[in-house]
């Protein structure tokens, strides 16, 4: 049975004035360990989709199966629960929180299960090759070393699945591969990747690459 | 972990924290001022009214009102027992209640005044500093007239009616009828007088807490009827006004001052939260995105806001007791002496300091943790 599982899911956006399509019976599989990368010009719904597969936005229609569960019929309180313990996310604005140090950034993805766990944080540290810039702040890092820090962020819980939204959209090829290099690691230790990106940096990385346009 | 993420978000937005701080710390400054000022100034006034005397006084039922005011007392008697009577039985609320008898008799050449005092009796027991004289049995005051024409000073012993007394303090001069009264023992003066176990006035300090389109005279005779039913009550209007109205116009400071002080602390913590919180909406959306709930994130705002409260409270407490001593003797004309810090009001303020806060953070942080987090990421 497929890790993730989307049936026939729409999403419409209302706006003031107009109905706005960002997905249109949409089904889609994704197995355990796979790094499935997703690409789609601007506005074909990649980050939507991201969010819904992560329990943060929910479907006009359709659903959202993952690990056996239908993750819309979850109670709110689940979902959030859900999205502690299997849901990794990394977004191409990096979002570390600025007055934190990268060591307590990564904190608080282990934070959001309890007690935030020392050992896991340096394990990611490690992966992502991070260990002598866990005192800085962001404002101090350079943008792959900010990425990479949120990559940690999302590995320190060992999460199911890592919902990747351009991840490498403002970093330099070095830096890019670093990234992927990372996450397609962890989907060889069990992981699952879905990365959405709209360059070709991460094809060969990729163990399936699907396109919305 | 969340006490770490407050903590290093209050130092890195230190501005917006400590805008919000001032206001609570100005706001509960005022307070403290005006309420240490208020309750200075009323002291105070107990005090002063205090000092310019009595305001009730109870004569018996058949006294010649015309003659009680040329004479200055009352010629007619009622048992001392009606002092205890009043003092267990009635529902008004008085202090420094106390039995006289006063005797006019001709002595050494003058005319004077014997006043008998009792002991000064206070209702359930309370314990207050005296207003008349303690006078212990064989001893007089000497008003300042008398001592003066007759040349009699401190510890002189003197004779009246065959009994001896001790001089235990010339009165310095008053200006009014005391200057030729001789106090005593409310016991000599029944003695001398022949009217043992006997007064004509009960004096009491009436403590007027009733409306202001309240008749208080009205009031106060109606229920005295009900205790001393063959009394009169002669109640001295101006000054038990001035008692009242200079109470009731600290009230009415604090009834306009609260709200506009309260209002403004209220919208200025409220407007600055909502600046910090559109300032943190991408932190509330990753926080919704790594798995915390909607009541962590709250309480990250809510502790800000507590920690932020309770700095304000005692930094208002300081500020506020500081002005009352500094400004309060020369902007409300009390004396230094009575200003002191209120460790009560301390109190009160680190309860519903807090209290006020979070009540005027409270929308603008469920607003923003309940807006779609998605909505959020993706706007960004």
């Amino acid at each position: 049975m497929a890790l993730i599982s989307l049936e026939y899911v729409t999403k419409v956006y209302h706006n003031t004035n107009e109905r706005v399509t960002a997905l249109q019976d949409l089904t889609l599989e994704v197995e355990r360990s796979e790094f499935l990368v997703v690409k789609g010009a601007s506005g074909s719904g990649k980050s939507t989709l991201l969010l819904i597969m992560g329990g943060m936005l929910r479907p006009t229609r359709g659903r959202v199966i993952i690990d056996g569960s239908e993750l819309y019929r979850l109670p709110p309180r689940a979902r959030t629960a859900f999205r502690a313990n299997q849901i990794g996310f990394i977004f191409q604005m990096f979002h570390l929180i600025p007055y934190l140090t990268v060591r307590e950034n990564i904190l608080t993805g282990t934070g959001a299960l309890g007690t935030p766990d020392e050992g896991m944080l340096m394990e990611a540290v490690r992966a992502v090759d991070m260990e002598k810039r866990i005192h800085n702040f962001p404002n101090e890092l350079s943008t792959g070393e900010m990425q990479r820090a949120a990559l940690a962020r999302a590995l320190s819980k060992k999460p199911k699945i890592i919902l990747a939204d351009e991840p490498t959209g403002n970093l330099d090829e070095k830096n890019a591969a670093r990234i992927f290099t990372c996450l397609k690691e962890y989907t060889k230790q069990g992981g699952t990747a879905v990365v959405v990106t709209h360059g070709p940096d991460a094809d060969d990385y990729s163990d399936r690459i699907i396109s919305l346009d | 972990m969340i006490f770490t993420i407050i903590m290093k978000e209050i130092l890195h937005r230190k501005q917006n924290f400590f805008l919000a701080c001032a206001a609570l710390t100005v706001g509960t400054a005022l307070y403290v001022l005006f309420y240490t000022v208020t309750r200075a100034t009323n002291t105070e006034t107990v005090r002063l009214t205090r000092d310019m005397g009595f305001n009730l006084r109870i004569v018996p039922g058949d006294t010649d009102i015309n003659r009680f005011w040329l004479e200055g007392f009352s010629d007619r008697y009622m048992p001392e027992s009606y002092a205890n009577r009043f003092l267990e039985h009635s529902n008004l609320a008085f202090a420094h209640v106390l039995a006289t008898l006063h005797y006019r008799m001709h002595w050494r050449g003058m005319d004077v005044v014997l006043t008998g005092l009792s002991r000064e009796l206070e209702p359930s027991g309370a314990i207050r500093s005296r207003m008349s004289f303690a006078i212990t049995p064989g001893t007089v005051y000497l008003g300042h007239t008398i001592a003066a024409e007759l040349g009699i000073a401190q510890e002189d012993m003197i004779e009246i009616e065959g009994r001896r007394f001790r001089v235990a303090k010339v009165l310095s001069e008053l200006g009014n009828m005391d200057d030729i009264r001789i106090f005593a023992a409310l016991g000599d003066v029944q003695e001398i007088s022949g009217h043992r176990r006997q007064i004509n006035e009960i004096t009491a300090l009436q403590c007027l807490c009733l409306d202001e389109r309240e008749d208080a005279l009205a009031s106060i005779r109606e229920q005295l009827k009900q205790v001393l039913p063959d009394a009169e009550v002669i109640m001295n209007t101006t000054i038990a006004q001035a008692r009242e109205q200079q109470r009731r116009l600290g009230d009415k400071y604090f009834i306009l001052l609260l709200p506009g002080i309260l209002g403004t602390v209220f919208i200025w913590v409220g407007v600055l939260t909502m600046m910090n919180v559109k300032e943190r909406k991408s932190e509330i959306g990753i926080y919704s995105a790594l798995g915390y709930s909607s009541f962590r994130i709250i309480s990250l705002f809510l502790v800000r806001g507590i920690v932020m409260a309770l700095l304000g409270a005692a930094a208002g407490f300081v500020l506020g007791t500081l002005l009352a001593f500094t400004w309060g003797p020369h902007i409300f004309t009390v004396t230094p002496g009575i200003l002191g810090p209120d460790f009560l009001i301390l109190v009160r303020a680190l309860i519903y300091v807090p209290a006020v806060t979070i009540l005027s953070i409270l929308v603008p942080i469920v607003t923003a943790v309940t807006e779609d987090p998605a909505r959020v990421i993706l706007n960004q």
